[in-house]
């Protein structure tokens, strides 16, 4: 016996769109989670590239041990930040928000960009750069007049001549934070390298200019970044 | 003690065996097709946070902090 769909439609109107109703949110979800697969996949596999074959397997041997366990650290940390009296950064790497919060008090949420991981360097002394994960420190605070020495790689990255003085004041914009791992959170510069609107600089975090001076007073070193 | 035996709603039951036995089996296709999808999504769902996990696994291994999965003990 054929279905006949319109019968149906016809009979239970309300059932029948909530279901198709489902039916286009599942694939809704689907397509989603297909384009995110994509994308951790292309970031693993360019991550994986830039291993030896020891880390290789040594990640290899912990990922088939201790999921749960990394599961469970990296919602440690996210606890650790909702606990912290202090005043702290918590950087949301999947939903591209820098949030700065006291006691899992959100007293301001911006958007950011978080560079992509790159291997820099020449071999074979290359680098892969990522954004980091769990609990940084800010190292560092500086402001428009500092002079930051821009890495060769940026300017062979970005196709730019190397310059012969690569210290360029406000290369960072008007606002950034180094962290202890090395990695950089700053406003778009006017000048230099990271001006560019699409290029953000590699394993690091740019923030919009004005966002960073409205939190500007509360930004110290010491102050804690957590990364999930 | 006083045990009583279920009471089927007979009007609930019709209504079920009518919605089921409607329209040459269109009901129990689109019923199918939705456990089919939310079963896909399902597994998606899975392997996709497996993915995720390997790549922040691969994160922390480039930057030396596998101490990290330690705060987990």
């Amino acid at each position: 016996m054929a279905p006949r769909w319109r019968e149906l439609r016809e009979a239970y109107p309300r059932i029948v769109t909530g279901m198709v109703l489902g039916i286009a949110v599942l694939l809704l979800t689907d397509l989603v989670l297909a384009y995110k697969r994509v994308q951790y996949g292309r970031e693993l596999a360019r991550m994986r590239a830039a291993m030896k074959e020891t880390e290789r397997r040594r990640v290899d041997a912990i990922a088939a041990s201790e999921e749960n366990r990394l599961a469970i650290a990296v919602e440690l940390a996210r606890r650790q930040a909702l606990g912290d009296t202090e005043l702290h950064l918590v950087v949301d790497t999947e939903n591209g928000l820098l949030c700065l919060e006291r006691q899992g008090a959100r007293l301001r949420e911006m958007r950011v960009r978080l560079g992509q991981e790159a291997t820099v360097g020449t071999p074979p002394d290359v680098v892969l750069l990522a954004p980091p994960l769990g609990k940084r420190s800010v190292a560092r605070v500086v402001d428009g007049s500092y002079r930051w020495a821009v890495p060769e790689w940026v300017y062979v990255e970005r196709g730019w001549p190397v310059p012969g003085d690569r210290q360029i004041p406000g290369a960072l914009g008007p606002l950034a934070m180094f962290l202890d791992s090395g990695a950089v959170l700053y406003s778009r510069p006017a000048v230099g390298p990271l001006s560019d609107v699409s290029y953000v600089l590699p394993g690091s975090v740019r923030a919009e200019a004005p966002d960073f001076e409205a939190i500007r007073e509360n930004l110290q070193p010491g102050m804690a970044v957590y990364f999930h | 003690m006083d045990e009583r035996a279920p009471v089927e709603n007979p009007k609930i039951t019709a209504n079920v065996a009518r919605f089921f036995g409607h329209s040459g089996g269109a009901a129990i296709q689109i019923i199918g097709i939705l456990l089919a999808l939310t079963a896909a999504s399902i597994a998606l769902l899975v392997h996709t946070a497996g993915v995720r996990f390997r790549r922040d696994l691969a994160r922390l291994a480039l930057e030396d902090r596998l101490e990290v999965l330690d705060s987990a003990r």
